[in-house]
């Protein structure tokens, strides 16, 4: 009589009876652990590296926040919230976060509106023959030091000799006081900002760009909708998550702004941070405290308060994004 | 509904030719299929159609309106692209609508809303999607993405309407549903229709006209059957069936009677009217038209061969074959799955007079018509 067999399932052979079971599981085991070696062994030198110069210095910062500590006194005394007092005491403490608030609020827009503007005319140039040449070009600044270009838009602003009054005044506005006002300090260290970091966010939204199918934009032409609709109804919410990524990273990098301000507004105009503390931000303030004035404990603190506002704005970005930002 | 001209099309990229002085008409109404192997210029062509390339050198008239230069959203086509292109962060009803908004005037708009949202639901039931109106591209099976885009196509009533090789992207199963469903929806919506596709199957089943593409020009334009049943050229005839056309070169000069060559034995009757004299030709055979006979007999056209691989595709056989002689020439035969041959077999397949097409070998077109029956040998 036949008889007919029950196969085993695709993709699963059975043991020759009588094998040894324990043999046929130790072999991957042993195997699982000389990949996890091997992984491990990779990601050391860089877990070595971040180990040592950010999760240790963080955690110490977190430490010393609760202490009374110096960089040349070797005597920690513990003072719990005292520092946290002392900090939320101090008025130019809620001005440094005003003007950081000021700075990062004007620098978002103009940032992702300018470099997607320019990534929008680059993308254009992309078909021409230059379209290299320009997307160097505007990538050039973000690779010069921040310092040697603050110092030469020191220049720029002179009231006297500088080219930004030239210009003003050969369109017949008047001159500006620039780094030596109040009221201009803070824009003039913008507008380097701007000019420093644009080809960085420029080459984001070039990478964004491309990842906008052709076709869309071309059912879109098809569909009769002019520029300015395709751009609006069809481009722009696509790159929602490439707008997001730069205001992410412009909010971080606006809210840490340092050396820009320390180079722009040190030296002949009254010390950094100046005039009149007008262009002192959180993180200028951090290194003042610190170094300046040897309050390492408190420079600590801001350090800690300034992460979490950061943090407690990238949380909001997050959750507006989920709303707003479409992923494909 | 439109007429569509092409005169003397050309597209170049450089130096370099991919549509190559295109000429055809397309009545109101047709459904044309552009039919070709990858890069041979037929979805150059039709975005050509469509205004998203420029035409390099010629003339495209709509109804005897000059097109060259006229933009995309000006020439009334709809389009649907391979991978349909459907705006993935809008709902069904909203890729619907948003051409008819993007066209819509400044009047009242609130009647306008109405209006819009009225053509969608009508051109959603007619492709039985008024129920995932609210859905997002992502959240579709791949036939209602597929029915979406011909919706998002259709809903502003173009008056030519463009499909780039729609069914590409679904499975077989899925492929052959839908092929009904577009041979449905042009019979109730009979706009005029390019086609462009590499599937055969498609081409022949869809086309009122189907024109046959390679290298940049037209091998071919005809209804579908005679186009099939007469290629052209040598290229058409290959291209064109499932396997393609079986085709030996016999070598020239050939006269007399009778032809034979590696294999192939034609007789006079083969030859019929159709060569003149003496240049070397390429015969062609479709394997659905050999037949396995015994040796021996006086048969129009003769193949003798060794079988080498025998295919079973349920409904039939497919029979590889060696044929006897020199070189590497091989066969292949469509017969019934009872023919029962095996690999190392040695047989003759035979083919009526009719069924043997002649083409120049020099410039592979149709040999027609042109007798010279002085020919008595086959030089290999």
């Amino acid at each position: 009589m036949t008889t007919i067999e029950q196969a085993p399932p695709i993709g699963r052979s059975l043991p020759p009876s009588g094998a040894p079971r324990v043999a046929g599981v130790a072999r991957p085991a042993l195997r699982r652990a000389k990949d996890h070696l091997v992984a491990y062994g990779l990601l050391f030198p860089a877990m070595a590296v971040f180990t040592v110069f950010f999760f240790i210095p963080a955690a110490y910062l977190v430490y010393i926040s609760f202490f009374h500590w110096g960089v040349l006194s070797s005597a920690t005394q513990f003072v719990g919230l005292e520092n946290f007092r002392r900090l939320f005491a101090q008025p130019l403490f809620f001005r440094s976060i005003a003007t950081s608030g000021y700075y990062t609020l004007v620098m978002i827009p103009a940032t992702v509106l300018l470099s997607l503007g320019v990534a929008l005319v680059l993308r254009e140039a992309v078909t021409a023959r230059r379209g290299g040449v320009w997307r160097a070009a505007v990538f050039l600044p973000h690779v010069t030091p921040v310092v040697a270009t603050s110092i030469i838009w020191v220049w720029i602003f002179n009231p006297q000799f500088g080219l930004a009054n030239f210009v003003l005044k050969s369109v017949g506005l008047p001159a500006l006081g620039w780094l030596s006002t109040t009221q201009w300090a803070l824009p003039a260290v913008m507008i380097d900002s701007l000019w420093h970091s644009l080809g960085l966010y420029v080459i984001i939204f070039l990478a964004g760009l491309a990842n906008v199918p052709r076709e869309l934009v071309e059912v879109a032409r098809l569909d009769g909708a002019k520029r300015g609709r395709i751009f609006r109804r069809v481009i722009w919410p696509l790159l929602s998550p490439t707008t997001f990524f730069v205001v992410i990273l412009a909010t971080v990098n606006s809210w840490q702004a340092f050396s820009q301000i320390y180079a722009m507004t040190g030296g002949p105009h009254g010390g950094a941070g100046g005039p009149a503390f007008s262009t002192t931000t959180d993180a200028l303030l951090v290194y003042q405290t610190a170094f300046t004035f040897d309050h390492f404990s408190l420079a600590s603190t801001m350090a800690l308060v300034l992460f979490a506002i950061i943090l407690l704005l990238t949380l909001v970005q997050k959750w507006i994004s989920n709303k707003v930002v479409f992923y494909r | 509904m439109a007429r569509v001209e092409l005169h003397d099309i050309v597209k170049a990229y450089g130096n370099q030719r991919v549509v190559d002085g295109i000429d055809l008409v397309i009545e109101e109404g047709r459904f044309v299929v552009l039919l070709g192997p990858s890069g041979c210029g037929k979805t150059t062509t039709l975005r050509m159609i469509a205004g998203l390339e420029q035409v390099t050198a010629g003339e495209m008239y709509f109804d005897g309106r000059l097109m060259n230069h006229e933009p995309p959203e000006r020439r009334g086509v709809g389009m649907v692209f391979q991978n349909y292109a459907l705006y993935p962060h809008m709902t069904v009803a909203d890729n619907l609508s948003f051409g008819l908004e993007s066209q819509r005037g400044r009047g009242s708009r609130r009647k306008a809303r109405a209006q819009v949202r009225a053509r969608v639901l009508e051109i959603a039931r007619l492709l039985e999607i008024d129920h995932v109106l609210d859905h997002r591209p992502k959240e579709l099976s791949g036939g209602q993405r597929q029915r979406a885009a011909l919706g998002r196509a259709l809903v502003r009533d173009p008056d030519v309407f463009l499909l780039d090789e729609p069914l590409s992207n679904l499975d077989a199963n899925l492929r052959e549903k839908m092929r009904m469903e577009l041979s449905r929806l042009h019979d109730e919506l009979p706009v005029t229709t390019v086609y462009v596709t590499h599937d055969q199957g498609e081409a022949l089943t869809l086309a009122d006209q189907l024109v046959v593409m390679h290298e940049g020009k037209i091998c071919q334009a005809g209804q579908p059957g005679d186009v099939y049943a007469k290629p052209g050229t040598a290229f058409v005839a290959g291209f064109l069936g499932s396997p393609g056309m079986n085709l030996w070169e016999l070598r020239g000069p050939l006269w007399g009677e009778a032809a034979a060559a590696g294999g192939v034995h034609l007789s006079g009757e083969a030859w019929g009217d159709h060569v003149g004299g003496g240049a070397s030709v390429v015969v062609g055979i479709r394997p659905e038209h050999l037949k396995l006979l015994p040796e021996g007999g006086p048969w129009p056209a003769r193949v003798e061969c060794r079988v080498d691989v025998v295919e079973n595709l349920g409904s039939h056989v497919l029979v590889h074959a060696k044929l006897h002689g020199a070189g590497q020439r091989s066969l292949v035969a469509k017969l019934e799955t009872s023919a029962g041959l095996r690999r190392g077999d040695r047989v003759a397949f035979s083919a009526h007079a009719e069924h043997v097409h002649l083409f120049d070998a020099r410039t592979g077109a149709r040999i027609t018509e042109r007798v010279a029956r002085d020919r008595t040998s086959v030089d290999v």
